[in-house]
């Protein structure tokens, strides 16, 4: 049995940073969703928000449904939180579940084959792409760093983790087996790590 | 396979990705329980993605943080609410009411004590009498557990005798007849649309009867597991013996929805297989 030494702090990177010493991040977060603490809503968020919502959008295919079921989902996740049993699987894969699940559930709603039904198959497909925002210092810092990735492992990474493509579609896309997929998004993030931490 | 091999075989992505099966998930989990370079593999994979993130504003994101929080709000509010309204402890009036402001007690202490007197002796007699009769109880309880004792040894003969077999509970009428159990009729989909399960669900004790009627055997390794369907989240309701006629499982208690009953393997999940739900049925209000 861990033991909990209580951390006072609305800033969650911090609370990450601090816990990352003494206790497991998954435990705190797992000790905060036990207590329905909101402040784990954060924790998530900023640890697997972005996996999480390409979970989401691989199934739904929409940014927007799949915006609304994410945010949906962070809220039910923070509700039940005291469901989660740590001995059938971790954290991750229960967040994952429980995402999978609901953007299941979304595609056999009514508004969502209404979608379905009335939008061009690129609307439903395609995911939009965000408007651009400013970067912060910090951020642009990165941007540069990633100049030194090549624009094809860009892209394929950019499918597989951001833009909810399943490995099927980006062979599709791509024109290239799938097992080729699977060993280039492999090459690709073992470059990035190589170039944020050059 | 030594961990090199499990690393390089792109397994990792897979899962940082979320793309494997929710089996092949639980694998890796366990893998990096026990080897911590895999859980740092991971970790550092995570990372990356991270900072990647951070650099590509442009790529399609989750609603904002402040967006999340502000549409919690109102949940947040209610649970305090819910909390505040849970049932508080008794308080006690922390000083007693003087009994000398009621009544001059120097005037009135022998009448009191006389009182008291007669009052003892009352409640003697009737403490006397009740000691009797728990005695003629007793011995009629005694008897009871020799009669029960007796069942118990025929049942546990008939279990020994029958061990190689199922057992079987016949459905108990009572169960089935009481105004307060909900009956829900769960009916097959897609994987076996044969299957007809009927649950009982005890409003008061919360208790929950299967009674199945039809259900596939299932493959190997693999078990059914029932499902309490409240506020869109499936309760785990805990696997079930499909041999079994009637069983009962878990108690459940809140605003069900709906039971489901899914294919897990054997030992059941924390999250169901929605893609092999075998059964559905509605809580009629």
């Amino acid at each position: 049995m861990w033991k909990f030494d209580p951390i006072i702090c609305n800033d969650p990177s911090t609370i990450l940073e601090k816990v990352s010493t003494t206790l497991s991040q998954e435990q705190h977060i797992v000790h905060l969703l036990k207590k329905q603490d909101q402040r784990v809503i954060e924790l998530i968020y900023t640890r697997y928000s972005h996996n999480l919502f390409n979970v989401i959008l691989r199934i739904v295919k929409d940014q927007g449904m799949a915006q609304d079921v994410f945010q949906e989902t962070i809220i039910k996740i923070w509700k039940k939180g005291h469901f989660y049993d740590r001995a059938k699987g971790s954290l991750y894969t229960w967040l994952v579940s429980i995402c999978k699940h609901a953007a299941i559930d979304k595609t056999r709603s009514r508004e969502y084959k209404q979608a379905i039904r009335t939008a061009a198959p690129e609307e439903i497909c395609a995911p939009v792409a965000a408007d651009p925002h400013k970067l912060n210092d910090q951020q642009a810092h990165l941007k540069q760093m990633l100049t030194n990735l090549p624009a094809h492992q860009r892209q394929i990474i950019d499918m597989a983790y951001f833009q909810g493509f399943t490995q099927e579609e980006i062979a599709h896309k791509l024109g290239i087996p799938k097992g080729t997929v699977k060993s280039r998004i492999r090459l690709a993030l073992n470059q990035l790590r190589k170039v944020m931490h050059a | 396979m030594n961990v090199e091999d499990y690393i390089a075989s792109g397994i990792l992505e897979s899962y940082v990705n979320g793309s494997l099966s929710e089996a092949e998930m639980k694998e890796v989990d366990e893998m990096a329980e026990r080897f911590p370079e895999i859980q740092s593999e991971i970790d550092q994979i995570q990372e990356s993605l991270r900072d990647y993130a951070a650099a590509n504003p442009e790529l399609p994101k989750p609603p904002a943080l402040e967006e999340i929080m502000a549409a919690v709000k109102p949940s947040v509010h209610a649970m305090e609410e819910e909390r505040a309204a849970a049932p508080q402890a008794p308080q006690f009036p922390t000083k007693e009411p003087s009994i000398q402001s009621m009544l001059p007690w120097k005037k009135y202490a022998w009448a009191a004590a006389a009182v008291l007197l007669v009052g003892f002796a009352a409640v003697n007699i009737y403490l006397l009498n009740q000691v009797n009769a728990l005695k003629g109880e007793l011995a009629g309880f005694q008897s009871q557990v020799n009669t029960l004792q007796q069942t118990n040894d025929y049942i546990q003969q008939q279990y020994v005798a029958n061990r190689q077999q199922p057992v079987v509970i016949e459905p108990h009428n009572h169960i089935v007849a009481d105004p307060a159990s909900l009956e829900v009729t769960m009916t097959g989909l897609d994987p076996a649309p044969e299957s007809e399960i009927k649950l009982y669900w005890h409003t008061q004790s919360h208790d929950i009867y299967l009674v199945i009627q039809d259900l596939p055997e299932p493959p190997k390794d693999h078990q059914y597991q029932l499902w309490a369907i409240i506020d869109e989240v499936a309760v785990d309701a805990g696997v079930f013996d499909h041999h079994l006629k009637m069983q009962k499982l878990r108690n459940i208690v809140g605003q069900v929805s709906a039971f489901r009953v899914t294919l897990e393997e054997k030992g059941g999940s924390p999250t169901p297989q929605v893609e092999r739900t075998y059964a559905s049925g509605q809580v009629k209000a």
